[in-house]
């Protein structure tokens, strides 16, 4: 008697052995085959993401309305022969733009700076033709003091006799903040998933006290075969997840 | 209401399954006390639960938030994207701390 019970002692044993070394061996099986690390240091992937992260960081919840700045300098393209371009007299008070040279070739890198612009603005810096075309040359960002230097090069158009223009945009918000769409549109379906889920849980709730109920009154006597057979309509039911329900549902609605 | 079924047929076996248990765990219960507190307790714990699959099935058409997720996603508009995400974090997030305290008070 007490040898059988130590062999099957033995057994049992042996057969926890095996069922953990199955269980490691397949941990391992399922981490080389699973995770790939390689994949995740990929420097593009990483830039992606660092993209994705810095927008999820920047909710698009605020709107302001927004104001813009525009401040211009005449350029010359190509350089007048001879004469020095004549530039209009600034208002040293108000924000304006200095080109330097204030003419050239095209292509020529030319030096652009901002005086008395609004302090930490950021905008496009625009090269605007004699028809009124815009071009973007490049980004500006102003320091504390209203100051900004870019160099840009000049773009490749057909010359002209008159002056055109360097354009500087800056747009400042204005007035206090609003709800953006967006953050409207948010809450009223908000409202939607929650009727939904408050709705849901409210039926499946009284319908599973019902079910309950049912299931324990047949849990042993002759009607155990009915018992078996709903628990197992209900493992299959909780084995799909409501997605992928959803799809026949649509259909059938 | 597509998603409305789905749901309600996943949690309704669900429930059945959490119910079953908590009853055969104490069978001293009265039955009045189990359907009057016990049992929409357990349902309300999984509300939760049900906000975060409901945000889920807009995706394919269920209706809800996720409808608008799943445009902004596919638009590549994170940063719209980012609202819908905090305000389940902040629904979803609530009524998990709110419905784990009335768990507790009816538990006592």
């Amino acid at each position: 008697m007490d040898e059988q019970n130590n062999k099957k002692a033995t057994v049992k044993k042996l057969g926890k052995a095996l069922l953990s070394v199955g269980i490691l061996a397949f941990f391992i099986y399922s981490y080389q085959s699973i995770m790939d690390l390689q994949i995740m240091g990929d420097p593009i992937r990483q830039e992606g993401i660092t993209h994705i992260f810095q927008a999820l960081s920047e909710p698009d919840i605020l709107e302001y309305e927004t104001e813009e700045l525009n401040v211009e300098a005449p350029v010359y393209l190509p350089c007048r022969n001879g004469e020095k371009p004549a530039l209009p007299k600034t208002d040293i008070n108000r924000p304006y733009l200095v080109a330097t040279p204030s003419c050239g070739a095209a292509f020529k890198e030319i030096i652009v700076e901002g005086f008395n612009m609004p302090s930490f603005a950021e905008g496009p810096l625009y090269f605007i033709t004699s028809s009124g075309v815009r071009k973007q040359l490049g980004v500006f960002s102003v320091d504390e003091n209203g100051y900004f230097i870019v160099e840009v090069e000049l773009p490749n158009r057909q010359p002209v006799e008159e002056a055109q223009a360097l354009r500087a945009t800056v747009s400042t918000n204005v007035g206090s903040p609003e709800w953006s769409a967006n953050a409207i549109a948010t809450l009223g379906k908000m409202i939607e998933t929650i009727q939904m889920a408050f709705l849901t849980t409210v039926f499946a709730a009284i319908l599973a006290a019902l079910f309950s109920f049912l299931l324990l009154k047949t849990s042993s006597g002759k009607l155990r075969i009915f018992n078996t057979l709903i628990q197992l309509i209900f493992v299959a039911i909780r084995s799909v997840h409501p997605l992928i329900v959803t799809f026949p549902a649509i259909i059938f609605v | 209401m597509a998603g409305f079924l789905a749901l309600t047929l996943f949690s309704t076996a669900v429930f059945v399954a959490k119910y079953e248990e908590y009853i055969r765990g104490n069978p001293a219960l009265e039955r009045s006390k189990l359907l009057s507190t016990h049992l929409p307790g357990i349902a309300f714990k999984y509300l939760p639960v049900n906000i975060t699959l409901a945000s889920i099935v807009g995706f394919v058409g269920g209706g809800g938030v996720g409808f608008l997720l799943s445009q902004n996603i596919n638009l590549l508009d994170y940063r719209a994207a980012s609202v819908q995400i905090i305000a389940l974090i902040l629904v979803a997030g609530s009524l998990d701390l709110f419905s784990k305290f009335v768990w507790r008070k009816i538990r006592e």
